[in-house]
């Protein structure tokens, strides 16, 4: 017996019980890989505790070690008092029989977030998750160009770090002084106990990148200047525990990112995920409805352990839902021999696609419907066509605080980002930017700098924006509040930069 | 000037048959003279020797023996033409037609490079030979002294997508109605101009049309609406239909565009009639479909072996091992009666490596852009092809059937 075996013997001897059960099984599996069945009630009346009975003795003797006592085998729905199961379609079926369906419930360490169920209602607003399998492909350095790209389209940008092992984000775009008083881990160790009103306005950061551009750009760093001791912070923070008690990781994160979205109102939030197969991670690829980057390199790794997630997200009973939402981008594209490169690279992208996500397209192609979601090796708008991202020696010591070598940003940069607008962008808001262009040329300001004329969406807004930092802040660090919220409206009412105490929020 | 030096239809007095050109052959005569026989029939006068000979071969007999008058020929033509400003062009098209076996063929395509590099000096006889790709990709035509200096000259006929869009607009251009050209106009602010010939009116497409491929793009969505399905995600119809119409080598043919086109076209008229544009994303992928069909019988005029050879893998799935293909040949005895096939009455061509066995036909196969080897060695089928002879790709999902949800 082993650890797969031990799946196929419960599925085996739950088909053969199954009838005489006459119910749903819900196969439940632990993090040892212990397997027992979950049934809707207690039995009633004497056949069906037999039945029940033989299946528990079956299921406990044939799987040895992977099993439980005879005892524990069997737990009741209705005897959950405070557990949080899963919802029913979280569980991928393993088997119809007689009417009733085997399902299979993985509860690994903080684990089911792997299964969660991906969000199936448009977002407002545009959600996007980095997510990479290692460090070092360019993830970060993507997404905060990425960032300065859309501030220079007029869109107001979140992007929040939750790279919380190793965090980058926040420190690239927010020099110590500028850092709100607090971050990500703050907000889950203060959540936890119900505290988190109390620093909930206080973990959001204008960068300065954005200074000279109409859009801004938000940022969550992970920690802030008052986080104090991080790693004690950081042990915390994957707590499957709310204010109101046990509550699952992807939903404490959701509601995390739900906040700052109604507070600071972003355009587009994007989210840097943790490297590799990590529980928070997998929150964020599936259950935040964000469109997910997954970053690639040419290596046997990057396969391999991409090959597990999607092997695992094939068994998904949502994997139509989640399937049209990943997008495989091609991080550090070497200068020398870049077409061979990237032809293997699609390769292999294709080929985890193809045996995981993608439908099959059957041979009698007459009959099925055009609307397949199979993909040919080589097609532009497929989800494995990696979008490149090209090494360039300059990004190497590429420092977001510094100014940005705009051609640079262009060589490595252009092809991404002209996908992510033709992607993600209507056409109309492109559009709208490009006019902007076109009409000062019309009229003759051959004189004015050829930039889009910033659009002041801030001061145009009617809530107060709480993204400036508190008074302590600005007593301890330096006067000035580099949010452009309150340059815009400062500017406007011909005041003084910051004056939060007269906005009050 | 231009004449023809070969062509499809058959013409004894201007150039030998397939047939006379395999006893020249047997009868020991060079290739390279037998065209340059042709070549110089072409440029005298009726009552030359070389004309006045009965048959090709005491043609070929009479160039070979009189070198000399045939350079003071030549040189006094060229100057003739030269004088008038002129030139004069010879023409070698359908060549598949000429031999029918490669042996013959690769000697006569040899003959045939070595001539047109004899008549590189003159300025203004020019010689203009249209080759398959697997005519000149062998070694042995072009082993010969200087090759390089006529391969050099070689024009790749591809069509890019840029000219198949070109190739559009010249057809929408020249259309009954009004509408593209006033659009075109009004809307992109180009001038179309009318070309009048004696019978007929000929609109121009404007070259901006024809080169920038953005301008395209723009007009191309005003027929068919920007997304190649409800959104974005499914691509965008200008970079989707030649794509899905290539070959392994990124190639498209234009009969296939038009008829994907065409086909898409007159499907948006029965099942959208209510569409606000001509062409419903639905229908364009119906015509994608359509084409696919219409680009394996084209392939089977050119090539007819390679039915034989696609006809066993109905039912496969791509990608997948090369022994699977093989293994279908096999059971198929397909190779063996490729072999054994009689000089076909057509006189087409064999595959090239018949001889080498099933990873020779796979090259054939390879270099007509049917077959693509994958890194670890496997056999993918390009969409066009795939559809087309009826084989399915692999996938993780099975496909949700009509009546089932998802």
């Amino acid at each position: 017996m082993d650890f797969n075996k031990a799946l196929e013997t419960a599925r085996q001897i739950a088909v053969d019980h199954v009838g005489e059960l006459d119910t749903d099984i819900v196969l439940v599996r632990d993090l040892f890989g212990r397997i027992r069945a979950l049934l809707d009630h207690l039995p009633k009346g004497k056949k069906e505790k037999d039945a029940t009975k033989s299946f528990a003795k079956a299921l406990s003797s044939g799987l040895g070690n992977y099993g439980y006592p005879q005892r524990d085998t069997l737990i009741y729905r209705s005897n959950l008092e405070g557990l949080c199961l899963p919802e029913e379609y979280q569980a991928s079926v393993l088997a119809t029989q007689d009417g009733h369906e085997i399902r299979l419930h993985d509860r690994l360490l903080t684990g089911s977030e792997w299964h969660a169920e991906p969000m199936r209602e448009p977002q407002r607003p545009k959600r996007f998750t980095f997510f990479s399998i290692k460090g070092g492909v360019g993830r970060s350095t993507t997404a905060i160009i990425l960032a300065r790209h859309l501030a220079r389209l007029g869109k107001r940008v979140l992007i929040v770090d939750l790279d919380l092992e190793s965090p980058g984000v926040g420190s690239s775009l927010l020099p110590e002084e500028q850092l709100p008083e607090y971050g990500v881990v703050d907000w889950f160790v203060e959540d936890a106990l119900g505290n988190a009103a109390a620093i909930r306005d206080q973990m959001v950061a204008s960068s300065r990148l954005a200074d000279d551009l109409p859009g801004e750009i938000l940022v969550a760093p992970s920690y802030g200047r008052r986080t104090g001791d991080y790693l004690p912070k950081l042990g915390r923070c994957y707590l499957e525990r709310g204010p109101n008690g046990p509550e699952q990781w992807t939903h404490r994160l959701q509601r995390l990112i739900e906040l700052h979205e109604a507070s600071h109102q972003p355009d587009i939030v994007l989210l840097d995920s943790r490297t590799g197969l990590h529980d928070s991670s997998a929150a964020l690829v599936l259950a935040m409805g964000a469109q997910t980057l997954l970053f690639a390199v040419e290596s046997r790794q990057t396969w391999k352990v991409y090959g597990f997630l999607f092997g695992h997200w094939r068994q998904h009973p949502s994997v139509r839902d989640l399937r049209d939402k990943l997008w495989i981008v091609a991080g550090m594209v070497p200068e020398t021999d870049r077409e061979s490169y990237l032809d293997k690279l699609t390769e292999h992208s294709w080929n985890l696609f193809m045996e995981n996500l993608y439908d099959e397209a059957p041979p009698d192609t007459e009959d099925v419907p055009t609307e397949g979601f199979t993909f040919d090796l080589k097609e532009e708008a497929a989800p494995h066509t990696p979008r490149p991202v090209f090494w360039h020696r300059g990004l190497q010591t590429f420092d977001p605080s510094s100014s940005l070598d705009v051609q640079m940003a262009d060589a490595a940069y252009g092809a991404f980002l002209t996908w992510f607008d033709q992607a993600f962008l209507p056409e109309d808001e492109l559009r709208g930017h490009r006019t902007i262009h076109s009409r000062r040329r019309s009229e003759g300001r051959f004189s004015m700098p050829c930039r889009p004329i910033p659009r002041c969406t801030v001061a145009l807004r009617s809530r107060a924006s709480p993204i400036c930092p508190p008074r302590t802040q600005r007593r301890s660090g330096p006067t000035r509040c580099w949010s452009k919220a309150c340059e815009v409206r400062a500017r406007a009412s011909g005041g003084r930069h910051c004056s939060r105490r007269i906005i009050g929020s | 000037m231009v004449v023809v030096g070969f062509g499809e239809t058959p013409c004894p007095q201007s150039y030998p048959s397939r047939d006379t050109l395999s006893r020249l052959i047997a009868d020991g005569c060079d290739p390279r003279l037998i065209w340059r026989t042709v070549i110089v029939s072409k440029l005298v006068d009726d009552d030359h020797p070389v004309r006045l000979q009965s048959h090709w071969a005491a043609r070929v007999r009479w160039v070979q023996a009189n070198p000399e008058p045939l350079d003071q020929l030549l040189f006094e033509r060229d100057s003739a033409f030269d004088a008038r400003g002129s030139s004069w062009i010879i023409l070698f098209d359908a060549l598949d037609r000429s031999a029918s076996n490669w042996t013959t063929m690769n000697r006569l395509i040899r003959g045939l490079l070595e001539a047109a590099l004899d008549m590189r000096p003159y300025r203004r006889l020019r010689v203009k030979c249209f080759l398959r790709s697997d005519q000149v990709a062998e070694g042995s035509v072009a082993d010969f002294p200087d090759a390089s200096k006529i391969l050099a000259t070689k024009v790749d006929l591809s069509w890019p997508a840029r000219e198949l869009y070109g190739l559009l607009w010249q057809y929408l251009l020249n259309s009954d109605a009004e509408t593209l050209r006033e659009h075109v106009r009004s809307n992109l602010g180009l001038n179309v101009d009318e070309l009048r010939l004696q019978t007929s009116t000929v609109w121009r497409v404007p070259d901006r049309l024809n080169r920038d491929e953005k301008l395209q793009r723009t007009l191309f969505h005003t027929i068919t609406g920007p997304f190649m399905g409800r959104d974005r995600r499914r691509g965008f119809p200008y970079t989707w239909v030649p794509n899905h119409l290539a070959d392994t080598h990124g190639r498209a043919s234009p009969r296939s565009f038009l008829a994907a086109l065409r086909e898409a076209a007159e499907h948006t008229q029965s099942h959208y009639p209510n569409h606000d544009r001509p062409l419903h994303y639905e229908s364009i992928k119906c015509g994608v479909k359509a084409a696919s069909r219409i680009r394996v019988t084209e392939l089977q005029e050119d090539y007819p072996w390679v039915h034989a050879l696609m006809k066993p893998l109905k039912g496969k799935v791509v990608p997948c091992l090369f022994d699977e293909i093989s293994e279908a040949w096999k059971q198929d005895d397909t190779l063996r009666r490729l072999e054994h096939q009689p000089d076909d009455q057509e006189g087409r061509l064999p595959p090239a490596h018949l001889g080498e066995g099933a990873t020779g036909i796979r090259e054939d196969l390879e270099r007509l852009g049917i077959f693509l080897r994958l890194s670890d060695g496997r056999v993918n089928i390009p969409d066009v092809f795939r559809v087309g002879y009826g084989l399915g790709r692999r996938g993780g999902v099975k496909p949700v059937s009509v009546s089932g949800g998802g």
